[in-house]
């Protein structure tokens, strides 16, 4: 848990109570040198602003897409990003690795 | 996520108290455990393990996969000593990732324009550290050299078993603290615990240096990861 | 204040990225030729580029001061007596006290005076190679521990790197006088090119961070293609202290404290560099020369 993941939450409560929809994307699990560590998380409303990362660069595009999905539907989904290492560098995750991401919508408010 | 179940984790994080997220990834069904009410869950065994590591991960239950999410209160650094070192330190540690308070009753060197976005608290550290409940996830710097100041900051840190508490001085200085701080009634396993002179002996001189020595110290002391030289052995 | 010869003398040494000493006599007592204020730029190699401190009386200890000074980095005072007065104080020639060194005043004079040292040495430089998170960090962080940071990555990366003033495109560095130390921290890009350039350098101190594995399996392909094993054998991998590092910052923070380490031995030639955690960091034996 960092300083940065805690302001994370807090950010969502903000927004939620100020009634934007949202959904969080979070890493569930990890293998190889993934560039985030499980547990790390990324906001975003149905505008697409987003805050936070999953994978410190560009799988954050698929992810986002995702969760606007999931702010109109509300299903949950797991989502799995495995990256070979000769398009590391295109996709960001830059020395291999493989992440699997859960991403929901903040629902009750 | 259900907005209560954020609010709830939110409450806890902003007590500094441990708390972990359950996430049945297939149903999508959540629920918040919170440190007290981890003995009597049905996950007992699994969670009190996960709130001893701090290690989050997806666990497989009656073919079911959760993912337990902990929440540790993050890491802090409270320096006592508005002076020069921690202008340096406390910026490199919130780079590091660590929350920081900076704590000294002299208005002069705890002064806005000298520690900006730093939480900075212009008091005692006797009437200043209560409200910032010290506790193991919590890192104490002593720095004024002034055992009126430094002192009761000392004693509060070791009170709430701090993961790391240095004391700026040299082992002269360091020696007479000991003295007073034995006299005081503390024992010698505790005074043990403090890291004095400060920082990991590096050949440090400038401020940044002796910053960074510190801040060396406070993560290796954090004991997150196998160093190299024990993995080799 | 210095004259103003002094002061262009200076600033021409600092332009030239030459060391020197500047002595500055803060005392006199008794008959002496200089008065307190007079100053002196004086050279490495010991002789005197501009400037008076007085005649020979104090010349020799003086620039011996200096020529130690400009070695290790540190001012110093010294404290240059006759001899009947040093017996007095009960210390010797020679004699290092309280932070002063003390000296025996030769001359018939019978002047005391002290004098104070301060080096002007040009700053380090740091060569951070490639854009890794560990290397934005890094190279955003060195300037207040006194390097001059210079970037050496492909221009399409520089982007990152907004507060570092020197970017060099690629991994070629030029000459310097400097001292200079390298980090390489290109995370697989370019892994290869960069450490072949950086042991190619003319560097204190070259650092990969990366993995042991990863660093053996690089330095075995270079040793192919030529590059010397004394050069291989200076590489520091993985950079960094062992201090458990994990996060970007965390590992820029050991590398920081660990160039810290290697200015702190080069500083004081010959001692033993102490072991900064009690048996945890056994590679730091690889810091001494």
């Amino acid at each position: 848990m960092t300083t940065a993941d805690d302001a994370i939450l807090l950010e969502a409560e903000n927004w939620v109570r100020s009634g934007r929809r949202a959904a969080l994307a979070t890493v569930v699990e990890t293998w190889g040198s993934a560039p985030r560590p499980v547990g790390s998380r990324i906001l975003v409303d149905d505008q697409g602003h987003f805050l936070g990362s999953v994978s410190g660069g560009c799988v954050e595009a698929d992810v986002i897409s995702a969760a606007l999905d999931a702010v109109e539907t509300g299903k949950p989904r797991l989502l799995e990003f495995g990256v070979a290492d000769e398009t590391a560098w295109r996709v960001g995750l830059s020395c291999g690795g493989k992440i699997k991401v859960y991403v929901e919508r903040i629902d009750g408010c | 996520m259900l907005a209560k179940n954020l609010f709830a984790l939110n409450a806890e994080i902003a007590l500094r108290r441990p708390a972990i997220l359950v996430t049945d990834l297939a149903a999508g069904a959540q629920r918040l455990v919170r440190r007290d009410e981890a003995g009597r869950d049905q996950l007992a065994g699994v969670l009190e393990q996960s709130f001893q590591s701090g290690a989050s991960g997806v666990v497989t239950v009656d073919g079911a996969q959760l993912f337990i999410h902990v929440h540790l209160p993050c890491v802090r650094l409270v320096i006592v000593g508005a002076v020069h070192i921690a202008q340096v330190l406390a910026p490199m540690a919130r780079l590091a990732g660590l929350e920081v308070a900076v704590v000294d009753p002299r208005t002069a060197f705890a002064s806005p324009e000298r520690f900006p976005e730093v939480d900075l608290i212009a008091q005692w550290p006797q009437d200043a550290l209560p409200a910032l409940r010290l506790d193991r996830r919590t890192a104490v710097v002593l720095l004024t050299h002034d055992p009126r100041i430094d002192d009761p900051g000392l004693v509060a840190a070791l009170d709430a078993d701090c993961f790391y508490i240095g004391a700026l001085g040299s082992k002269k200085t360091h020696a007479k603290r000991i003295e007073r701080l034995r006299a005081a009634g503390i024992g010698p396993a505790a005074l043990a615990r403090i890291h004095a002179p400060v920082g990991i002996d590096i050949g440090a001189l400038t401020p940044p240096e002796i910053a960074v020595s510190i801040l060396a110290e406070l993560i290796a002391a954090q004991g997150r990861k196998a160093l190299r030289a024990e993995e080799a052995a | 204040m210095p004259t103003s010869d002094l002061t262009a003398t200076m600033r021409r040494l600092q332009d030239s990225d030459i060391s020197f000493a500047v002595a500055t006599v803060v005392r006199t007592l008794s008959v002496t030729a200089a008065k307190a204020g007079a100053k002196a730029v004086i050279l490495a190699d010991g002789t005197i580029g501009a400037g008076w401190i007085g005649g020979g009386c104090a010349r020799g200890a003086t620039l011996k001061a200096a020529r130690e000074a400009i070695a290790d980095g540190r001012p110093r005072l010294i404290c240059v007596e006759p001899k009947d007065l040093l017996s007095d104080k009960g210390v010797s020639a020679g004699e290092v006290r309280d932070g002063v060194r003390y000296a025996a005043n030769m001359c018939p004079s019978q002047g005391a005076m002290e004098i104070f040292i301060e080096p002007v040495l040009p700053r380090p430089e740091l060569v951070v190679m490639g854009a890794s998170p560990v290397a934005v960090t890094l190279a955003e962080t060195a300037g207040r521990f006194g390097y001059d940071v210079t970037l050496a990555a492909p221009a399409r990366d520089h982007e990152a790197f907004a507060g570092v003033e020197h970017k060099i495109d690629g991994f070629t560095l030029p000459p310097t006088s400097r001292r200079r130390f390298i980090v390489v921290s290109t995370q697989g890009t370019g892994d290869e090119a960069a450490l072949a350039a950086a042991l190619k350098a003319e560097a204190v101190f070259v650092a990969f961070v990366g993995s042991r594995r990863k660093s053996q399996h690089l330095t075995a392909k270079l040793r192919d293609v030529g590059v010397p094993e004394d050069r291989l054998a200076a590489l520091k991998a993985p950079a960094g202290l062992d201090i458990g590092a994990e996060t970007p910052p965390e590992i820029a923070l050991s590398i920081l404290a660990e160039l810290v380490c290697v200015r702190a031995h080069y500083a004081d030639d010959g001692r033993l560099l102490p072991q900064p955690i009690a048996n945890r960091s056994p590679d730091l034996a690889v810091l001494r020369k």
